[in-house]
């Protein structure tokens, strides 16, 4: 089933409007995908029925699912299991010596969403002996005001701590709010969130030692997606780490990275010969 | 939204009790319900209940019409559309299961929520001993049900359950 | 692989049930812990067994310590699957020897989840494990 050319155009529209992400040309595929599960809840007939519900009530709860379902990154805690444990195996023993006299450790969750990413770094560094007690801070940043508020309450549902979250990081990090979960304090004082657009010049926010830049350059051509790299290249410590997600690369769009072994996750670090 | 708050009401704010039937409805039902008009139950809607022991002992009550039920029933098995209805037996166990669920979050809601009860299915609205202390009017397409939330005295007085009319 | 699904609610185990077949599972039923212990002495035994908490005759939480106590059961995954979801109950599930934890309303997609964590997804048939 292919999406008519009008139901996209209404569907971009809508989701520029909200969330000012851009579904170019090519992301019809994007589009069915996450949205006919949104049309079957809400008991309409396909894409085009979804369409109508939202036309009917512009500001109303289907038009936030809509929205949601093709702006929200699909990181969920642990469940890409793989970058965490990647973290803890491979990139920190690599970057911990030189920075055994700073103990200090800066991660930057790029598209942080609603900070799961980010808090997911947070208990996977509080377990890494190696790091544990060091000074580490992890921010966060998305395009959308709404996601980086999220992500700084640092709330969610009960739905929401059930994926991928092992019920011992649940006790151990979490307290119960209201009829879902927040994460507690030491978890909030590892992190902070603000917002930022990736295509625009980054705020000065000092040097990373690890980025986070999973699943979110699917949205760009390929000359954006070259001029984001170069200018997260300008804000990683030279021997710092780059993740992208699982199905993404560098190759094609920006030589100056090199893939490193870890396990089936997508980590990059600057080519030795290039600044 | 169209919660009713009353008089001497539960230290829960009914809006956590929303959250609790999203996530009930989205996960187990496959859909999302929105608050709906306040509707009477009829006597013949099913009703499931279960109560809730411990500081601020309470009774959580599901009321829906018969059809409603089976459409919780089909949904919860995940039946297509043409796959038969089931059981009867099997759609109370549903209904059953969902006021479980339910009353389950809604202990853990309350202060000093300790002991849940076995849900139990009844025929129209339940009188219960004790106070309203809030109550929801659940809507999804086609269906209604209404979720009734009770403070009621200590576990050691009689079950506080009745059925609505006596069978003449 | 092989599971042992346990609760009183027949819709419930349905539910739990379908997930595990559609992995690949082996699914035994039982309605209480009694009948999930009598299972495991009688047959062979699980790989996994999921365990609501709150049923009559003998509940979830004294399943598990029964199960943990007894070192020849040593090789079963315990998770449990209920609506008790305050902190503390968690704690004393996890405290009991449950290995994971799956708060009632679930999705199919966080009871694949947790299995995911737990490496209890079966590899399928005609793949190199």
């Amino acid at each position: 089933m292919s999406i008519a050319p009008e139901a996209f155009g209404f569907v971009r529209d809508l989701v520029r409007r909200e969330s000012a992400i851009v579904l170019s040309q090519g992301k019809e595929y994007l589009v069915e995908s996450r949205l006919l599960p949104v049309a079957r809840a809400e008991g309409v007939a396909g894409i085009e029925g979804l369409i109508e519900k939202v036309r009917q009530q512009p500001h109303g709860p289907a038009s936030r699912r809509l929205v949601e379902a093709l702006t929200t990154n699909e990181t969920s805690w642990f469940r890409d299991g793989d970058p965490f444990s990647a973290l803890r195996s491979t990139v920190v023993p690599d970057l911990a010596p030189s920075r055994a006299t700073s103990r200090r450790l800066r991660v930057w969750s790029a598209a942080c969403s609603s900070g799961q990413e980010a808090y997911s770094t947070a208990m996977t560094l509080l377990e890494t002996p190696a790091v544990a007690d060091w000074s580490i801070e992890i921010v966060g940043t998305d395009l959308s005001s709404e996601m980086v508020q999220r992500a700084r309450d640092g709330r969610y549902s009960q739905l929401e701590v059930n994926r991928g979250l092992p019920a011992s990081s649940l006790v151990r990090y979490f307290e119960r709010d209201g009829a879902g979960w927040r994460v507690n304090a030491q978890l909030r004082s590892m992190t902070r969130f603000s917002e930022l657009n990736l295509m625009r010049p980054f705020p000065t926010v000092g040097r990373f030692d690890v980025v986070f830049l999973r699943n979110v350059l699917i949205y760009f051509d390929v000359e954006t997606k070259r001029d984001i790299l170069r200018r997260v290249r300008q804000v990683l410590a030279p021997d710092g780490y780059l993740y992208l997600g699982a199905a993404e690369m560098t190759m094609g769009v920006d030589d100056a990275w090199e893939r490193v072994a870890a396990g089936r996750s997508s980590v990059y670090r600057r080519r030795k010969d290039v600044l | 939204m169209s919660a009713a708050q009353v008089a001497g009401a539960a230290p829960v704010a009914m809006d956590h009790v929303w959250n609790v039937v999203e996530a009930v409805w989205e996960s187990l039902l496959g859909c999302w319900p929105a608050p709906a008009e306040p509707v009477d139950v009829q006597e013949d809607w099913v009703t499931a209940v279960i109560t809730v022991d411990g500081d601020w002992p309470g009774v959580v009550a599901l009321s829906c019409p018969p059809p409603t039920a089976l459409h919780v029933g089909r949904a919860m098995l995940d039946l297509t559309g043409d796959e038969p209805d089931p059981e009867p037996d099997d759609v109370d166990d549903a209904v059953r299961e969902v006021v479980n669920v339910l009353g389950g979050n809604v202990k853990a809601l309350v202060p000093g929520g300790r002991a849940l009860g076995l849900p139990a299915l009844l025929s129209g609205a339940p009188v219960v001993d004790g106070e309203l202390a809030g109550e929801l009017f659940i809507g999804w397409p086609g269906h209604v049900a209404r979720l009734g939330l009770w403070h009621t005295g200590p576990a050691d007085q009689l079950l506080p359950i009745h059925q609505h009319t006596e069978q003449k | 692989m092989r599971a042992l699904v346990i609760d009183d609610s027949k819709t419930m185990r349905r539910i739990v049930s379908r997930v595990l077949v559609g992995l690949g599972y082996e699914v035994v039923e039982a309605a209480d812990g009694q009948q999930a212990l009598d299972a495991m002495v009688e047959g062979p035994l699980p790989d996994l067994a999921c365990v609501d908490w709150n049923m009559p005759v003998m509940d979830g939480l004294t399943y598990v310590t029964q199960v943990r106590a007894n070192p020849a059961w040593r090789g079963v995954t315990l998770m449990m699957v209920t609506t008790e979801s305050e902190h503390g109950q968690i704690v004393r599930a996890l405290a009991a020897g449950a290995h994971e934890y799956l708060i009632k309303p679930f999705t199919p997609d966080a009871l694949k989840d947790k299995l995911d964590l737990l490496g209890l997804i079966p590899v399928a048939a005609g793949e190199p494990s």
